[in-house]
């Protein structure tokens, strides 16, 4: 229901989420973010508190690097500087999104062959 | 950038032309003495030479890598001429017969002092830390690549100096990021092969609490919408599919290296049973911060 209000959502909207509901407060990021913190080695169940502090990083982290990202280049968001950018710093995660951004770029291709295939069929 | 440029890249970049220039520019520079030198050399090269941090650890896995990679090449032959020769090359008896690859080497370690050249020890961490900690086993298609190409460089450093630099200036110039890409590619899908086998063998002896926390770990993702919504706040336009699935691959390695930080620092501080707690991820974002781990966007390249 949160994912569906988000959906929709409009300027306008973004004021009354914020307001409306106290589990909004939490942002639509929590629940992810509590099975992430398991896989990466927290107990199964961790504090809330905790959960607050890594969702307050998380958002400052998503803010902070469009905004670098932006003073690159163009004033717009571009997906190459991003990765450029990060290139020169960490391997790591650098590798990491080249991977995923071939392996979508893979099943775009499949789900287009499949979809020229199907009238065919 | 996409893997579709880099297999076009594939198939237009690697001609037999390349190869001979630099096979004849080699020959031309490389006497018998220079060829005695690499020798000596790359006889050093099989003990564990203190010449990076890494080192040690390349020479091991090197060699299973070599092993691994003969065996699953065979469909790659037409364009993992340098796939091979990369790996070889950077290997003992075959270094002298491979003029080639040296320069193809030349032209990854390029790509290695801008990105690992201060995080050698980082890599080295993340490599033990694969098969311990839940560390994304994409990682090793990278690290292996990159062993190879610095193993080459370490032997490289005490031989033609000059050349070395040459290669890298004009690589660093001249070379598109299609081209490193190509490369990478080749060794990749040799690598690639070798990777599902170790991580299935992994997978298969976790136990379950292990195997529980594994499946969080490659499932729980940031859902597309929320984060679109975020950077659209921040850059009041609407990113695109790929930047939004970037930014949230970022955002989940990011807050993996904070808690499984934070989490080292709970079981250093012997508090193992309770859940971590703020402190020990303010301690952790301090520490990676200070060790310039956490760069864009916090703290200064090191």
């Amino acid at each position: 229901m949160d994912d569906d209000e988000d959906l929709f959502a409009s300027d306008v909207d973004e004021d009354k989420e914020k307001n409306a509901n106290p589990e909004d407060k939490k942002h639509a990021l929590r629940r992810d973010l509590r099975t992430m913190v398991y896989g990466f080695g927290d107990d199964k169940e961790p504090s809330d508190k905790t959960l607050d502090v890594l969702e307050a990083i998380v958002l400052n982290y998503i803010k902070e690097l469009c905004q670098l990202a932006m003073k690159v280049g163009k004033p717009d968001k571009m997906a190459l500087e991003d990765i450029h950018y990060l290139i020169r710093r960490d391997s790591k995660k650098f590798s990491r999104v080249k991977d995923l951004l071939s392996m979508s770029e893979e099943l775009k291709k499949a789900r287009k062959q499949f979809d020229e295939v199907k009238p065919i069929l | 950038m996409t893997s579709k440029g880099a297999a076009d890249d594939l198939f237009g970049g690697l001609s037999d032309s390349d190869n001979s220039d630099n096979e004849n520019e080699v020959e031309n520079e490389k006497s018998n003495v220079a060829i005695l030198q690499d020798l000596e050399m790359s006889s050093e090269d099989e003990q564990p030479v203190e010449l990076s941090p890494n080192h040690s650890m390349e020479s091991v896995s090197e060699k299973d890598f070599q092993e691994q990679n003969a065996v699953s090449n065979q469909s790659d032959n037409g364009y993992s001429s340098s796939a091979p020769t990369v790996s070889s090359s950077s290997s003992f008896s075959s270094y002298y017969n491979e003029p080639i690859a040296t320069n193809e080497t030349t032209k990854s370690p390029d790509r290695n002092y801008d990105t690992l050249d201060v995080g050698d020890p980082y890599l080295d961490e993340t490599q033990q830390m694969e098969f311990d900690t839940n560390a994304n086993l994409v990682q090793p298609t990278n690290n292996s690549s990159y062993q190879t190409p610095q193993m080459a460089n370490a032997s490289m450093f005490s031989t033609n100096k000059s050349r070395l630099e040459h290669k890298a200036a004009t690589t660093r110039r001249g070379s598109s990021f299609t081209d490193k890409s190509l490369e990478q590619n080749t060794v990749d899908t040799g690598v690639k092969e070798e990777v599902i086998i170790a991580r299935e063998l992994l997978i298969a002896n976790l136990t379950r609490e292990q195997l529980d926390r594994y499946e969080a770990f490659r499932k729980s993702k940031f859902r597309r919408q929320p984060i679109k919504n975020i950077i659209t706040e921040v850059t009041g336009s609407a990113p695109t599919e790929t930047v939004a699935l970037a930014i949230s691959a970022l955002a989940k390695m990011f807050i993996g290296e904070i808690v499984e930080e934070a989490v080292e620092i709970r079981d250093a501080s012997n508090e193992g049973n309770k859940p971590i707690q703020p402190h020990h991820v303010n301690t952790a974002f301090k520490k990676l911060y200070q060790e310039g781990k956490l760069w864009p966007p916090y703290g200064q390249k090191y």
